[in-house]
């Protein structure tokens, strides 16, 4: 379980963290929505020790984040972020190689050279294995990152916009391949998302943050009504029901 | 020498590190004392080099940058070694040239200085190019 307690960040005098107390159980996907500059890459951020808070704290399965030793972490805990600088020549293999760095230090096994060809496989990687990370279009890229911290092997999965880049078929599969981590690798997955739709369908659990509150947090069914949308977004949105998910048209 | 050992059996922290901090820290590296200790290593390295032959300033980046140049790798098990091989032959191979062929005609670090710098202003350049 992760588990928020009085959560606070500032930077400067602006609050971005306002005392957020939360709960993320075990098991599903759930999805973080909300305007941007709501506070969501910065609380996933901090989750994932990335970033520091200035008050409260979070645990994950009762470990604090803050002072547990990074490999531990690392092997129970991976995070995304939003964007992602890199400064060397890599291959896609070879940063997807990277992700059992803390499982093997840097000397591959057999068994990590086999998840690595698992994750490309997973996330369509294979025909670009071995292109290096500079000469591949941005939502191939953020593929690559993605099947690296699927390779880490990790009980929690943070990601911060996965979709970011993709196109309608890569989406539709970046996020069965998520559901697909929950289901059948029982995987805890906490994704930040914007489109609401995708968050409906696929998530178990939706969060809704605003002005750096957790304003809303329930199942996409709770969620997914024109009166709480309104109240996160600030706009008028229409829900139907189709295809068995709650669907919100706001064009 | 030693210096050097050590630096050489992090060599895998070093490929994690040129990821950047927040991919290094997601991997488990605890980055602040990292940097600090390669921070640490390469002061010592300068000076016990400075102490030995002088200050040459754009050697470090001739070194290094050729050794990229020829590996065409990124990954420090190839770059490491040939950084040390390009840096030792130059010397050597400099010191041999000015003493034996040239009859003493200069000081190598004036040699050395002026073709590092020469690199460095030509990847300078070569950057804003692009
Ligand atoms: N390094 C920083 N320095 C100062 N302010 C920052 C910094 N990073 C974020 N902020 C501010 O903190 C607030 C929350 O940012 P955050 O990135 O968490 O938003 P977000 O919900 O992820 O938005 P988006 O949907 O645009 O990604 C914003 O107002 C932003 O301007
Ligand atoms: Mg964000």
């Amino acid at each position: 379980m992760i588990e928020l307690t009085d959560l606070t960040k500032a930077y400067g005098s602006r609050t971005v963290l306002d005392d957020v107390s939360l709960r993320i159980e075990p098991g599903g996907v759930t999805s973080i929505i909300g305007p941007n500059g709501a506070g969501k890459s910065t609380m996933l951020t901090i989750i994932g020790r990335l970033l520091g808070a200035d008050g409260g704290r979070v645990t994950v399965d009762g470990m604090d984040v803050a002072d547990t030793p990074g490999r531990d972490m690392a092997r129970r805990l991976s995070i995304l972020r939003q964007e992602n600088r890199f400064t060397t020549r890599l291959t896609v293999r070879e940063l997807v190689g990277f992700g059992r760095y803390p499982h093997s230090r840097g000397r591959l096994t057999d068994e990590c050279r086999a998840r690595v060809e698992a994750a490309l496989g997973f996330l369509d990687l294979v025909p670009l294995a071995d292109r290096f990370l500079d000469e591949l279009s941005g939502g191939q890229r953020q593929r690559a990152y993605v099947a690296m911290v699927l390779c880490q092997d990790t009980d929690y999965v943070l990601l911060d916009e996965p979709l970011n880049n993709l196109d309608m078929k890569h989406a539709v599969s970046m996020m069965r391949q998520i559901r697909r981590a929950a289901d059948t690798l029982g995987r805890t997955v906490v994704i930040v998302i914007h489109d609401i739709n995708f968050a409906s369908a696929y998530s178990d659990r939706i969060i809704a943050m605003r002005d750096g509150r957790v304003v809303h947090a329930g199942t996409p069914a709770e969620i997914m009504t024109p009166e709480v949308l309104e109240d996160v977004f600030d706009l008028e949105v229409r829900v139907e029901e189709i295809a068995g998910s709650r669907i919100g048209v706001y064009y | 020498m030693l210096v050097g050992v050590l630096v050489w059996r992090r060599h895998r922290l070093l490929d994690v590190l040129s990821l950047g901090r927040d991919t290094a820290v997601n991997l488990g590296v605890d980055h602040t004392r990292a940097a600090v200790r390669i921070l640490m290593a390469v002061s010592l390295l300068t000076a016990v080099s400075t102490a030995l032959v002088g200050p040459m300033t754009f050697f470090g980046f001739m070194a290094a940058t050729l050794a990229y140049q020829v590996t065409g790798r990124h990954e420090h098990r190839y770059v490491l070694p040939t950084a040390f091989l390009v840096g030792l032959c130059a010397l050597v191979g400099g010191q041999f040239v000015l003493e034996h062929l040239l009859g003493h005609a200069g000081t190598l670090s004036v040699v050395v200085e002026f073709t590092g710098g020469a690199l460095f202003l030509y990847f300078l350049l070569r950057k804003a190019a692009r």
